[in-house]
């Protein structure tokens, strides 16, 4: 055993000086970037913590759910996706009914779209993942297709290009559908929650890797819903500068999307996405640390058979758990609709599995690790990504007297930002396993 | 092996064909022409269009055909897109003994493995809009194209760029794709032998949409121009992120951003941007017009892109066939169309059309349009023999439109500018 145990403790010791140069060199960068190019290094800051809120909100929701039933939801990212989508219709109504103001339509639209997925949350529980835990009650599973269904009907009017025209969500026929939908797989859901609430069915196991691939199986069918029921163009989202409310550039006339701050022109979506994302997580923590709901989710998450003992209703608090993190995902999907200008079916791949990264990264399971995962991850993929380019120019320019020699070429770092964000999750795991703010794990015998 | 199932295969089609033929004395032999595009996936636009115009041509000849005692089919297979199912396609309308030309790929990445295959299966093969410089490189006498090759693009776009904003300092984004990254690399090494600076060269990931931290590294390289290799979609990104940085660069980029998406995406940002697309504008050809108006009548939609291409392409294998039938002098009518498709001299929609030895069109022509309030207005249209004005782009002097005016409205030769 010695034997074995003194190379490894030679490597982590080795690993673990690297690692402490590299962060050493990557810092001295940062603030020799932060000097030479304020404004840049303002602008870097800035587009990494609004990614990051994006992805922190999105990470909640894979961590929540890990937490209690130590499922990784991998449709998760579908209903952010379905969020932003949601988030978009809701707004084209809204301007069809001439209600453009920045204070109130996006607030409205947040909620419709937030109501949309907490639905689509359960009706997804309900239909891949609960059969899995316990004997499948047939008539949920019914109810949870039809709110699957109800929400196709959602999306079905915009079939081909849904801005065509802004007003086409105000008119009668379109609305109607719309709202039919809507209303739809609202009921359907709530009817699969009761009729599981009412005669909860004997708990069951199965291998923990069924509910893997059922949640990759729904992450498929969510994303070929889309398609077919959307389209596969990217659809274009309204326009920040559509909103009446904002203030007008004297020059032009217009409305400005932006405000000057230091030197960089900062979105007002920017500040929105940053504030919107911390009150969410701020609430989200009250609610968990504070509350009845809160406890009796940290108590499933510490142990459910005593939890159920205790007399706390666990099948309804994970039905709870599903809701809260699909609602911050559809508040993550009209942000991102906002800031981006156009979502389309597949968006949800890519980013919901970075959001799953920043989970990992704070330690999954750890509500505030898959916030500060989120931020780190947002802030890897600029600020050090752009802080690694500059100091190896930095550091390949040999200056002797006016001249500046290039000891080696100029590299492109920005062609590898998210395999230097997965070094970044590499590198934390090899020191933490359990990630940042994780609690290492415990055998359980 | 696969030889082998693919003769017996076709010795069942053929004896089953002959069935036919006995069976019913009406029909005649059929004669195949093969189309593969992307009639799915992320082109499924552009790929339906051109089909579309595959199918018009066809239904135009099946008269001349049936006179001729044959009865003239289209097999449209979709590629989606997908190299690995671009092959597949490939080898199902190869298997098809009747088949005697295709249409072939939208996309240079799905062209390029699918060559092979028509080379071994002896079947002509002409591409309505692939660019990427490698497919005509390997000496295979069935594989052409009618749109001009991304060394040519590159080159083009680098001489107009010198010529209209002098020696500039351009920063270099691609999507690191075959035909985006090949089309930046040629635009880099051509424009930096014309005087232009390229300060940087970076690729971006298909999908993405955060494209703010390599645009912020950029500006504070603070380039004249940005030059992007790539599609619609990241190129609509892009220009928005660009212009809410406060970026007032020009923007070029080229044919993969040409059309109405791009305006979707990009919004208002997109005005002033320069786009490249091959050929000269079809509504300067006279060729063009009657194809423009008769696919308008048939489809009731207009032309978008590469309608036009795959229009002349099918008319070009459709002829080869057609003189092979009625001069009757060959028993294999797949080298018959090879050695005459190659050698022909085709009065099309896109002007004359012919192939240089290794395939590549010598009607090779960029024209250059700058994006202005939702459509791409025609600036100029250059040729590989001439060079660019440098005047005012406003002013374009190419020798095909001499005649004609510069009025804005005539400019609707972009046909993707519908509103």
């Amino acid at each position: 055993m010695a034997q074995v145990r003194g190379p490894a403790k030679l490597a982590e010791a080795l690993l673990a000086a690297l690692l402490i140069s590299l962060l050493l060199a990557l810092s001295g960068a940062l603030l020799l970037m932060q000097q030479q190019q304020p404004q840049a290094f303002a602008q870097h800051l800035v587009n990494g913590l609004t990614l990051g809120a994006l992805f922190a909100l999105i990470a909640l929701g894979y961590t929540m759910v890990y937490g209690i039933i130590e499922l990784i939801n991998f449709a998760h990212g579908e209903v952010f996706m379905l969020g932003s989508f949601l988030g978009l219709l809701a707004l084209q109504a809204l301007f069809g009914w001439g209600i453009t103001s920045v204070f109130v339509a996006p607030v409205l639209a947040l909620l419709v779209a937030m109501c949309g997925c907490a639905a689509l949350g359960v009706a997804l529980d309900a239909v891949a993942y609960k059969p899995l835990r316990r004997k499948p009650n047939w008539a949920s599973v019914l109810a949870a297709c039809g709110a699957i269904l109800g929400l196709t009907i959602w999306l079905l009017p915009g079939r081909g290009k849904l801005d065509l025209g802004l007003l086409d969500g105000a008119e009668p026929y379109v609305f109607a559908t719309r709202l039919g939908g809507f209303v739809i797989l609202l009921l359907m859901a709530w009817t699969a929650f009761q009729l599981d609430a009412k005669n909860p069915s004997a708990p069951r196991t199965t291998p923990r890797v069924n509910a893997l691939l059922s949640a990759i199986g729904m992450s498929i069918f969510l994303q070929n819903l889309v398609m077919l029921a959307v389209g596969r163009d990217t659809q274009t989202f309204i326009q920040i500068t559509d909103f009446s409310g904002l203030p007008v550039n004297p020059e032009t006339g217009l409305s400005r999307s932006s405000f000057p701050l230091f030197g960089i022109e900062v979105q007002y979506i920017e500040v929105v996405t940053l504030v919107a994302a911390l009150l969410l997580m701020v609430a989200l923590d009250i609610l968990v640390s504070k509350t009845a709901l809160g406890r009796a989710m940290r108590a499933i998450a510490q142990d459910p058979e005593a939890a159920r003992m205790l007399g706390i209703p666990v099948a309804r608090i994970i039905t709870a758990t599903f809701m809260l993190g699909s609602a911050l995902a559809a508040a993550a999907g009209i942000l991102y609709g906002l800031r981006y200008g156009g979502v389309k079916f597949n968006d949800g791949f890519i980013i919901g599995l970075k959001a799953f990264i920043a989970a990992v990264l704070g330690g999954i399971g750890n509500i505030r690790g898959a916030m500060l995962g989120g931020f780190l991850l947002g802030l890897s993929e600029t600020v050090v990504v752009a802080t690694m380019e500059f100091g190896w120019q930095q550091l390949g320019n040999w200056r002797h007297g006016d001249k500046v020699t290039e000891l080696w070429p100029h590299a492109e770092f920005h062609d590898y930002k998210d395999a230097i964000a997965f070094l970044v999750l590499v590198a934390v795991l090899t020191l933490r396993p359990a990630g940042l703010l994780g609690a290492p794990e415990v055998e359980k015998v | 092996m696969i030889r082998l199932l693919l003769f017996t295969t076709s010795a069942v089609l053929v004896s089953l064909a002959g069935l036919g033929c006995s069976s019913s004395s009406s029909s005649s032999p059929v004669l195949t022409l093969g189309v593969v595009l992307p009639t799915s996936g992320p082109n499924a636009a552009v790929g339906q269009e051109a089909a579309d115009a595959a199918r018009m041509a066809v239904a135009e000849w099946t008269q001349r055909f049936a006179d001729q005692g044959y009865n003239l089919k289209i097999n449209v297979q979709d590629d989606a897109s997908d190299p690995k199912q671009a092959v597949a396609a490939a080898y199902a309308i190869s298997g098809d003994p009747t088949t005697f030309g295709v249409v072939a790929h939208y996309n240079s990445g799905c062209f390029l493995p699918a060559s092979s295959r028509y080379h071994e299966a002896g079947l002509m093969a002409i591409s309505p809009a692939t660019t990427n410089v490698e497919i005509t490189q390997k000496g295979f006498a069935e594989i052409a194209r009618v749109t001009p090759h991304d060394g040519i693009q590159g080159l083009l776009t680098a001489r107009f760029v010198r010529a209209h904003l002098g020696p500039v300092r351009v920063a270099v984004i691609h999507d690191r794709t075959q035909y985006g990254q090949g089309l930046a690399e040629v635009f880099r090494d051509q424009g930096q032998q014309l005087g232009l600076k390229m300060i940087s060269f970076d690729g971006i990931q298909v999908g993405d949409k955060d494209f703010k931290a390599l645009l912020t590294k950029i500006r504070s390289e603070s380039p004249d121009a940005i030059y992007f290799g790539g599609l619609y979609d990241e190129a609509g990104f892009l220009v928005r992120q660009m212009r809410e940085l406060g970026m007032k660069n020009s923007f070029i980029t080229d044919d993969g951003v040409f059309g109405q998406d791009f305006f979707d995406v990009g919004g208002e940002a997109t005005e002033g941007a320069i786009v490249s697309f091959p050929g000269t504008p079809l509504d300067k050809l006279e060729s063009a017009k009657s194809f423009l108006k008769s696919f308008e009548q048939r489809f009731s939609r207009p032309v978008q892109n590469y309608g036009p291409y795959a229009y002349d392409v099918a008319n070009i294998l459709i002829k080869s066939a057609y003189e092979a039938i009625k001069n009757k002098q060959s028993t294999d009518l797949r080298a018959e169309v090879v050695r005459r498709a190659r050698s022909i001299t085709h009065q099309g929609a896109l002007g004359i059309t012919r192939f240089d030895s290794k395939g590549d069109t010598l009607n090779a022509r960029f024209s250059f349009y700058q994006a202005s309030q939702g459509s791409f207005q025609y600036l100029q249209t250059v040729g590989l023999e001439e060079s660019p004005t440098s005047a005012s782009p406003a002013i374009g002097d190419d020798d095909d439109s001499a005649a004609t005016s510069n009025k804005p409205s005539d400019s609707a030769a972009a046909p993707a500018a519908g509103g």
